[in-house]
């Protein structure tokens, strides 16, 4: 960059030194001094010749003073000085030809002056002794007698008078000779006159000489030569400044041309340069509108902003002028964020990232910057431009995104997928510090009865308020996940010790504690946990997990709100539950069931006039199983509703069979609350109304106050559909759940069982009895129907009878039997008149 | 080549540079010439100077009239300087020390005193009309009054200095650096010195004298007797030397043209007795001596280059004696004597010897 430049201002200045030479030049013949000089010569040759004018005056006698030639002479030598001096400038710099000339004028002018001193001189002297002269001769008369002298005098006079008058050398000779004779008489008195005599001859002739001589000298002449020697010489100047100017112009023509090209390459470079800044400005604009753009001092201050930047950060211009650290979300990044930045940018390389920045009203925004520093000649940074795009946006949806694939929408707790990750993740961490870690696994009890009955929207707000629940019993690095259904897992890194694990455990079950509302009805809820232990439970996040799975499904097993650490033992219960699962499966599809039956005495008759259909599983290795040791684990599966099935329907075709036979009897089915959950029941029933022969008032439905739980309006309006059949309701195992006489009011209920519970102890335990008594006169008041369950004495029958029950189960009567055998003792009845005095026929 | 705009706000700078450099150069050319413009007005007729009448251009003696061509500033900065003892070596003489203005020009001693007290070896001269004289100095060394002032600026019994020491020491001056700027181009220098001192001895003119103004028509600016005195100073030749307006300065004389003065002086005869002999070298030269002007005569005491006559009429006796080669009457030197008087006129609106 730096020799175009030293050679441009080369050119000009060589440009501009020709044109001004060029001037100069051209104006070297200058016409005012030109003027002075052909005055200042024209002048010397005016006084010389007034000078002279003035001599011949006073020769002739005509001036009678020098002043004339004072001033000419001063005139005179004013011009010659100036004529050398360098204001005229032609001494020494015009040729030696004109310095002579001006010298020889100066040599013939200085002979001249001194001429003119002698001229002067003798002027005077002769004129004082002219004026005297005729005195000196008058007094010489007055004194002298002697006549011949007197008439030497007198010739004398005239001689001189002569001499002076015409100048004559002859009158000066005679003169003399006269002077001559007179000195030889010796009168004192004559001396006077031959003395002013002597002096006037002299004073003539040197006066005349010195005017002839002053006359001659080349004055005029030499005045002349310098006048043509300076003419020649200005004509010569006149003929080279003539050319300097042709020279001049031609050269200013040639610039002008250069001036011309200059200003067509400036105005091409002018559209092009407008262009460009269109563009940029098109550019600029575009860039305003999609980034901020800011450019920062090496100290870190910012010195520019572009609209976009206040728009966003909603700083104004001066505000933003500040520190870039200012920018910056300290909420989210940590301190060392900035100098981290600043490290990477000081090694000259550009730094990109993400930025959580802070707006003026403490917003934030999240910026894609790039940072681009801008290095000196010494290498250190002069300057920074960062680039930032607003992508806050982005960032929310990548967030919800990334909550999506990782988070239950719901809950939003992690969810399987991502738990596993997690937890893999803190797996390994735990493995390499050599930590222990947790996985508790932990289910909601009857979460499956409270969606199937209350709704969905209902179970799901239940879980959004256990996750709750959950985030606020666990650590913070704790990872709780919801795994599907109402399963969730939590695991816990970093676990000291057991401890530890039980005070989390048992704060989580601590829920039941709480109280949920929704849609107007407080809920309670709990629930079952499973722990397992990293390293004594499992080496992996899998079996952690399956562990935890079974001891939680131990806690259920335990009888639910409560936690199990697993143990080796587990193993082998869950083990036979497995065998037991399989078994029933193989049970539904084989038809391994059996109904077996219960009469139920009419108090007043003292007949059978129903039977209670009760479930049997003949086992091919265990044989018979009481309905306790499977029915749960048929709830659990869902394979309680095809057996409800199985044996609603069996339990009518029985029903039937008995009625064609002759035998008039009602049967009382048990129906699991999974089987109220919707109309399917209502559509089994029908179906086998309507192809069974028995009529709807021979059936009667059982239902425990527990398979209740809640009265939804689901239940109730399926209850009341099921009544409208003209089936009849029985609340099983009254007195021992809720006992929520708002039931009794709700559900269409025709008759009330009472619990065997309440019937062993009668009628000793007065408690006991009393309740009986109760619910008795409490049925017969609300028109219900009641049967006693586990009737077993003479005392029990009486007091229940005397007490207005209107029918009898239990042991007293007869042990539930097959169908053969309960054919029997329907047959035995029909022929035993009273069949309570019979005391335990199976036994 | 592009248009790289440093290079050429650089040439800008440069081009102005050179240019101004030109015209600074050319316009001093032209400035220059001013000197040559006064050059030039000094060859007009003085417009101040009254159209005279032939019966008074016919006189010998003329009237002294002011001049009206001389530049005023140049005139004040000289009258200055003229009364400045900074132009001296030891700054206690000024020109006027020797030239007193008030005196009649001169010092009124046989000779004067420089610098340190020290006697100089001749008798000064009159300042006053001393630009009416042919040249300067008793043998007429100066050609004109710019060349006279070397002679005591140099002279180591009068100012003993020399100009490198006086520009420099005006320099330190503010307000002559002021002056001088104000009024030369070039301002503070030997020859600008000279100029305005010079312009100032050129207003040092005796104007309104009686015997002007009597030669002017006023027949009773004088009395009877100095009316007679000046027909006696024609008649007895004075005349013939000492005419002109400065009433001599302008010729030069040999002293004691019909007598042997300087033998008959009885004193010994001095470098300075040899007169123009000095400047000129020539043999018919010795003794030769300006003609002094007698406008203030009566003024300047004592008389004769050396100093001789202590009155004017020792004075005129001498001349009388030596130069004319007469005797005469005490009463015919008397009236010349009060002829005389009449020639002093005024400086300044004052009569010299009032």
């Amino acid at each position: 960059m730096k020799k175009p430049q030293l050679k441009t201002v080369l050119t000009v200045l060589i440009l501009t030194s020709v044109l001004s030479l060029l001037f100069v030049k051209s104006n070297s013949h200058d016409i005012q001094k030109h003027h002075n000089v052909i005055t200042n010569i024209q002048q010397l040759s005016y006084h010389d010749s007034l000078f002279n004018e003035a001599i011949l005056d006073l020769k002739a006698n005509q001036f009678a003073n020098y002043d004339t030639l004072t001033r000419q002479t001063q005139a005179i030598e004013r011009i010659l000085k100036w004529l050398v001096s360098s204001e005229s400038g032609i001494y020494n710099t015009h040729g030696q030809d004109l310095d002579q000339t001006i010298n020889q004028a100066t040599d013939a002018f200085f002979q001249k002056k001194s001429l003119m001193e002698r001229f002067q001189s003798h002027n005077g002297i002769l004129k004082n002794s002219l004026y005297y002269f005729p005195t000196v001769v008058q007094n010489f008369k007055l004194d002298s007698n002697n006549t011949s002298t007197d008439e030497l005098v007198d010739r004398l006079f005239k001689e001189i008078l002569l001499f002076h008058v015409r100048s004559d050398e002859k009158n000066a000779t005679q003169a003399a000779a006269t002077i001559k004779i007179l000195e030889n008489t010796d009168k004192a008195s004559v001396s006077d006159v031959i003395k002013h005599a002597e002096t006037i001859i002299h004073r003539k002739q040197a006066l005349d000489k010195s005017a002839k001589e002053l006359f001659t000298q080349p004055t005029r002449k030499s005045v002349e030569a310098i006048y043509t020697t300076y003419s020649q010489y200005n004509a010569d100047i006149i003929k080279s400044t003539r050319g300097y100017r042709i020279a001049m112009y031609a050269f200013a023509l040639l610039l002008l041309g250069y001036i011309f090209k200059l200003f067509l390459t400036l105005r091409s470079t002018m559209t092009k340069l407008e262009k460009s800044l269109n563009e940029l400005e098109f550019q600029k604009h575009a860039l305003d509108e999609h980034a901020i753009v800011i450019s920062i001092t090496p100290d870190g201050l910012i010195e520019y902003a572009n609209e976009r930047f206040q728009k966003t950060s909603q700083f104004n211009e001066n505000e933003l002028k500040d520190h870039v650290r200012n920018l910056i979300d300290y909420r989210f990044h940590p301190w060392s964020f900035t100098s981290n930045i600043r490290n990477i940018l000081k090694t000259g390389k550009t730094w990109r990232g993400e930025i959580r920045c802070v707006t003026k009203d403490q917003n934030f925004y999240w910026a894609d910057t790039t940072i681009v520093p801008f290095v000196d000649k010494a290498g250190n940074p002069s300057r920074y431009v960062a680039l930032l795009t607003d992508i806050t946006e982005k960032k929310a949806v990548d967030e919800r995104i990334f909550r999506l694939a990782h988070y239950d929408a719901l809950t939003q707790l992690t969810n399987r997928p991502y738990f596993l990750e997690k937890t893999e993740n803190a797996l390994i961490q735990s493995k390499n510090n050599s930590a222990k870690m947790a996985v508790v696994f932990l289910d909601l009890d009857n979460f499956k009865i409270i969606n199937d009955t209350l709704g969905h929207a209902f179970g799901d707000t239940l879980l959004m308020f256990v996750g709750d629940h959950l985030r606020e019993c666990v650590r913070e690095t704790d990872v709780i996940s919801r795994m599907g259904g109402d399963e969730f897992t939590i695991a816990l890194p970093s676990i000291a010790s057991n401890n530890e694990i039980e005070q989390i455990v048992e704060s989580i079950l601590s829920i039941t504690n709480k109280c949920v509302r929704i849609e107007n009805r407080d809920i309670t809820i709990s629930t079952s946990i499973g722990v397992s232990v990293y390293p004594e439970d499992g080496e992996s996040v899998d079996s952690l997990l399956k562990n935890a799975d079974m001891a939680m499904y131990q806690a259920k097993t335990e009888g639910k709100n409560k936690y199990v650490f697993y143990n080796e033992d587990l193993k082998t219960e869950n083990l036979i539950r497995h065998k037991l699962d399989n078994d029933l499966k193989e049970a539904v599809r084989e038809n391994q069931f059996e109904l077996y039956y219960q009469p139920q005495i009419c108090t007043d008759s003292k007949k059978i006039c129903a039977v209670e259909a009760l479930l049997r599983w003949n086992h091919p290795e265990r044989g018979l199983i009481a309905p306790d040791a499977f029915i749960p684990s048929l709830e659990e599966n869902g394979l309680i509703v095809e057996v409800g099935d199985w044996v609603l329907t069996q339990a009518c075709t029985q029903l039937a069979a008995w009625k064609k036979i002759g035998f008039d009897l009602k049967i009382s089915v048990n129906i699991s609350p999974r089987q109220i959950r919707n109309d399917h029941l209502l559509e089994v029933l029908k179906n086998i109304l309507n192809f069974r022969a028995i009529q709807p008032a021979d059936l009667q439905l059982e239902l425990t106050e527990s398979g209740l739980l809640d009265n939804t309006e689901l239940t109730s309006s399926l209850l009341e559909k099921v009544n409208d059949l003209g089936v009849a309701i029985a609340l099983d195992d009254f007195g021992t759940g809720y006992s929520s006489l708002s039931y009794l009011k709700k559900l269409p209920i025709n008759t009330l069982k009472i619990d065997r519970s309440f019937v062993r102890d009668l009628p000793d335990d007065q408690h006991d009895l009393e309740i009986v008594a109760t619910i008795l006169a409490m049925a017969k008041n609300l028109g219900l129907a009641t049967v006693a369950e586990g009737v077993e004495t003479m005392e029990q029958r009486d007091f229940l009878a005397e007490n207005g029950c209107d029918y009898l189960q239990g042991y007293m009567f007869s042990k539930p039997r097959n169908a053969e055998d309960m054919l029997k003792m329907l047959h035995d009845d029909n022929s035993n008149p009273d069949i309570s005095s019979v005391t335990n026929i199976a036994s | 080549m592009g248009l790289p705009i440093h290079p050429r706000v650089l040439a800008l700078i440069c081009c102005s540079i050179v240019v101004l450099a030109t015209f600074a150069l050319y316009y001093g050319k032209i400035n220059g010439n001013n000197h040559a413009d006064e050059q030039f007005n000094n060859l007009q007729p003085d417009s101040s100077r009254p159209v005279l009448g032939q019966a008074v251009l016919d006189q010998p003696i003329q009237p002294i009239f002011m001049d009206d061509r001389l530049d005023k500033n140049k005139v004040a900065l000289g009258e200055l300087l003229f009364h400045d003892p900074i132009l001296s070596a030891d700054n206690t003489v000024t020109c006027a020390s020797c030239h007193n203005l008030a005196a009649g020009g001169s010092d009124n001693r046989v000779q004067s005193i420089g610098i340190k007290n020290r006697l100089g070896n001749i008798n000064s001269p009159t300042v006053f009309n001393s630009s009416l004289n042919i040249a300067q100095f008793w043998d007429g060394r100066a050609d004109t009054l710019e060349e006279q002032i070397d002679g005591p600026v140099h002279n180591e019994e009068e100012l003993g200095t020399n100009w490198l020491q006086i520009t420099a020491k005006l320099k330190n001056e503010r307000h002559y650096t002021k002056l001088f700027n104000k009024i030369y181009s070039d301002g503070i220098s030997e020859n600008n010195i000279k100029d305005a001192i010079a312009s100032f001895e050129r207003s040092l003119l005796t104007v309104n004298s009686p015997f002007d103004k009597y030669l002017l028509g006023d027949t009773s600016a004088i009395s009877e007797n100095a009316i007679k005195g000046y027909d006696k100073f024609k008649e007895y030749g004075c005349i013939a030397c000492h005419q002109g307006s400065n009433v001599g300065g302008n010729l030069y004389q040999p002293m004691g043209l019909m007598g042997n003065y300087f033998k008959e002086r009885e004193t010994e005869i001095s470098s300075a007795d040899l007169g123009r002999h000095n400047v000129t070298g020539l043999e018919e030269d010795k003794f030769v001596f300006r003609v002094p002007s007698l406008r203030l005569s009566t003024l300047t005491a004592p008389y004769f280059h050396d100093g001789s006559a202590k009155t004017l009429k020792d004075a005129v006796q001498v001349m009388i004696k030596y130069q004319l080669g007469r005797q005469a009457p005490e009463e015919d030197e008397d009236l010349i004597i009060e002829f005389l008087h009449t020639l002093v006129g005024e400086y300044k609106g004052r009569r010299l010897d009032q």
